[in-house]
């Protein structure tokens, strides 16, 4: 039994292991009959997956077809669904097949131009055709057709009772729909589009075209001379690594493949310095090291040391970052002070330093001030993997936090204030920057809160790689390693092949380089 | 979306996710292009609030993680151990049998056939049954080693009892030996026809070959780095496309008679908006990573 044949398993969730390459934003799959796109005759009932005729069928004028809601998308690589013939009814002519849009439905699939059917009477194949041609056995009530589609060759076979019966059309064009056709009294089928396991094990089919593909991409012949293929590799990975200043890894990399350093090893050593306080949630060292060594860095890029300065304060409430930078200074100019709160509460914000307004205003939170404090106290003592998050000192560290955040939300209104310096939109999504950042004191455990994402330390890679790329556009060198950019080009290539008729893209996937 | 997080186990984000730091929607095949900021304009750029979508997709970690591949299976052994502390990344499981992998390539390429014959049986006991060609060709270069040392008795002895009966079940196998003994023919074996069988060259195609056996028996479904892989899905993404006519706006200034140009920019038939404009300067490492 494959994994797609768990019976315990929802529709949703086998069509996601049958067609992971498929984004049914943009291509949904077919789940259903359509109850439009049907000839008068036919009857649908059971969700539209039970087919019954109605009709008087008398003659073959009196036959009638019914589609899918959505055509196959080609990014399923293989796809696949099943039959039951519940009933033969009075005389079993029953057609399984695929059809384009616009085909006429007073038909039994098969008999027009893009039109495929397998037949049960005669038990005869018909492409685009009224002449059926020997095929496979004919088949009756209690029976499973399967039809399936291979997308990367253009071709389709039938199952009967779970056994393959070969293919059967060759050269099928683009967005076909599912289709069944009936055409006397009593017949009934049921559809299987991923509702139930299928009797036939497609992943097998799958798994064999996949090593198909997998095997004529290894084969490929690398470009350029011998040689110059490792060359490219080894650039590459020498690239990535300076890049992002593994700077040991580099120099040992580059000394054995004998590439000398595009970078001075020390500048390296520097760039890795700042990334590792960021990685380690010393936001504010890395700022200080970064001014230093790049004065010309953060006026020249207002917004990124907005975005350290965030995350600075993001890291105080982790615990990470240190408050004691932070001095509370009583001379602190308080007129100052008292028009950014009026500033703020005309701008709907709540980055006031009264805090308890912060906490009305947020129907997350029902706790005081002084609950509030407990909590986080108790919280912090709780999690003892963590660094405790201001655990002494309470009242202070609080206040220190609030004077941080308020600074961060002067420079927020100074950015504004200039203008050119920042796109509107760009304004809007610091606002929510920092919005974000102040939830995080809202809750008594912000490690599990709804804004708690912004302490997960992923982020701080977000962070490290928007300072390590400006540090580089500041010398002239690319923001971003090649290494980077070829595996967002591999993915941009295989979403406009699946766009374009090339269902081989659903068997190669990015991510199966990346486990 | 979800199926990446299936893959990186990455956690779903609560309310206001990452999404939300964006002002755009997340990564999309348009917004793809948004990946590629134009570094020639960077002080312009860098105004602009940072995107933080592309980022994390794929992790930094997946792409260490690749690289960490590229390092092992290549044999680089003192770089991966840098990087497992710079990148605090895990060496891989099979890092001891990346020093026998190094050790048995040494081993061949000092001509140590023997050495190395007897570290594949211990790793692998079943590697050289099972495939008849490469222990021919190791026993060979053995063959090799000793008519190089001028130990021709020692060569004959072992010409005829390892090898003959290999010769006569397999003609090909027949004729490389034909061609091997007939080395001993020559009074000056280096001035032969079949000197090359002598040469350094030989010994590095030998170890290559046992190398990519070596990697296959450790894990069956990659014989080559994963980075090489990758790359060769990009140039067979693009080869496909090429085949299918799909037209593609040549953004930098490569050679277009190389198909295999992988720095192009994909050009989409129908009026969609333009990507921007694209990097100036693919090129830091000394040439564009396939040839102009």
């Amino acid at each position: 039994m494959s994994r797609s044949q768990d019976p315990g398993l929802t529709l949703d969730e086998r069509l996601k292991i049958l067609y992971p390459s498929v984004d049914e934003t943009e291509t949904p799959l077919p789940r259903s009959w359509s109850s439009k796109d049907k000839y008068d005759y036919i009857g649908l009932s059971l969700n539209n997956l039970r087919v019954q005729y109605k009709g008087h069928g008398k003659t073959h004028k009196d036959a009638s077809s019914v589609r899918a809601t959505h055509p196959i998308p080609t990014s399923c690589g293989i796809y696949y669904f099943e039959v039951k013939i519940v009933s033969k009814g009075r005389d079993g002519y029953m057609g399984v097949g695929l059809s384009a849009q616009g085909v006429n439905m007073n038909r039994l699939p098969g008999w027009d131009k893009h039109s495929y059917g397998y037949h049960g009477d005669d038990g005869h194949s018909f492409c685009s055709s009224g002449t059926g041609q020997a095929y496979g056995p004919t088949f009756t009530t209690g029976e499973v057709i399967g039809c399936g589609i291979n997308l990367v060759e253009s071709t389709c076979f039938y199952t009967k009772n779970g056994h393959n019966l070969g293919v059967a059309f060759k050269d099928l064009p683009p967005n076909l729909y599912p289709t069944v056709g009936l055409q006397t009294p009593g017949e009934i089928v049921d559809a299987n589009f991923g509702q139930e396991p299928f009797l036939f094990d497609i992943e097998g089919e799958m798994m064999e075209q996949r090593i198909k593909i997998l095997g004529h991409i290894e084969d490929l012949p690398t470009p350029g001379r011998h040689g110059d293929w490792q060359c490219k590799l080894h650039r590459l990975v020498s690239g990535y690594l300076v890049h992002h200043g593994f700077s040991a890894t580099a120099a040992s990399f580059n000394e054995h493949t004998h590439q000398p350093l595009n970078e001075e090893l020390s500048s390296i050593r520097n760039r890795q310095e700042i990334r590792r306080l960021v990685l380690n949630g010393k936001t504010g060292e890395a700022i200080h090291l970064t001014e230093k060594l790049y004065p010309d860095l953060f006026p020249k890029n207002p917004n990124l040391l907005f975005l350290l300065k965030v995350r600075q304060f993001i890291e105080m409430v982790s615990g990470s970052e240190s408050l004691d930078a932070v001095r509370l200074d009583s001379d602190m100019d308080v007129s100052a002070t008292n028009g950014k709160s009026a500033a703020d509460a005309t701008n709907g914000n709540c980055l006031t330093s009264d805090h308890r307004e912060n906490n009305d205003n947020n129907p997350h939170n029902p706790h005081h001030d002084d609950s509030m404090d407990v909590d986080l106290a108790s919280s912090a003592s709780n999690s003892g993997t963590r660094p405790p998050p201001l655990t002494r000192n309470w009242d202070l560290n609080f206040a220190k936090l609030i004077q941080f955040g308020q600074s961060l939300h002067t420079m927020l209104l100074g950015l504004e204030k200039t203008p050119g310096l920042v796109s509107d939109q760009d304004l809007a999504s610091q606002e929510k920057m920092l919005q974000d950042a102040f939830s995080l004191l809202a809750y008594s455990d912000p490690f599990n809160s709804p804004v708690g994402w912004q302490l997960d330390p992923q982020e701080r890679e977000v962070v490290c790689d928007e300072l390590n790329s400006a540090i580089l556009r500041l010398r002239n060198l690319p923001g971003r390693p090649l290494l980077e950019q070829s595996i967002e080009q591999a993915k941009d290539f295989l979403k406009l092949m699946s766009k374009h008729d090339l269902g081989a893209c659903a068997f190669a996937n990015v991510d199966d380089f990346l486990r | 979306m979800s199926f990446l997080m299936d893959n990186f186990n990455l956690q779903p984000r609560g309310l206001g996710g990452a999404a939300s730091l964006m002002t755009e929607p997340p990564a999309s095949c348009s917004a793809m292009a948004e990946a590629h900021p134009p570094y020639s304009s960077a002080s312009s750029q860098s105004r602009h609030a940072p995107n933080l979508s592309h980022r994390l997709n794929p992790p930094r970690e997946a792409i260490n993680r690749l690289i960490m591949n590229y390092l092992v299976t290549e044999g680089f052994k003192e770089a991966a151990e840098k990087f497992q502390n710079e990148a605090n990344i895990a060496l891989p499981n099979d890092v001891g049998d990346m020093d026998n992998r190094i050790k048995i390539r040494t081993a061949i390429q000092t001509g140590q056939i023997r050495d190395a014959i007897l570290i594949v049986h211990q790793l692998y006991p079943e590697l050289l049954d099972d495939d008849r060609y490469l222990f021919f060709h190791l026993q060979q270069q053995q063959l090799i080693e000793l008519i190089r040392e001028s130990r021709v008795e020692e060569a004959l002895k072992f010409a005829s009892e390892q090898l003959a009966e290999r010769g006569e079940e397999d003609p090909a196998i027949l004729e490389e030996l034909e061609r091997t003994m007939a080395l001993l023919a020559f009074e000056n074996p280096e001035q032969s026809p079949f000197a090359n069988l002598l040469s350094a060259s030989h010994r590095q195609k030998v170890a290559s070959e046992l190398n990519a056996a070596l990697l296959k028996a450790e894990n069956a479904e990659y014989s080559q780095p994963k980075l090489a892989g990758l790359l060769k899905l990009l140039l067979w993404s693009q080869k496909e496309l090429v085949k299918k006519g799909v037209e593609y706006k040549r953004v930098l200034d490569f050679d277009p008679s190389d198909p295999m140009d992988i720095s192009l920019m994909p050009k989409t038939r129908n009026s969609q908006p333009q990507p921007p404009p694209p990097p100036q300067q693919l090129d830091y490492l000394g040439g564009p990573l396939i040839d102009q």
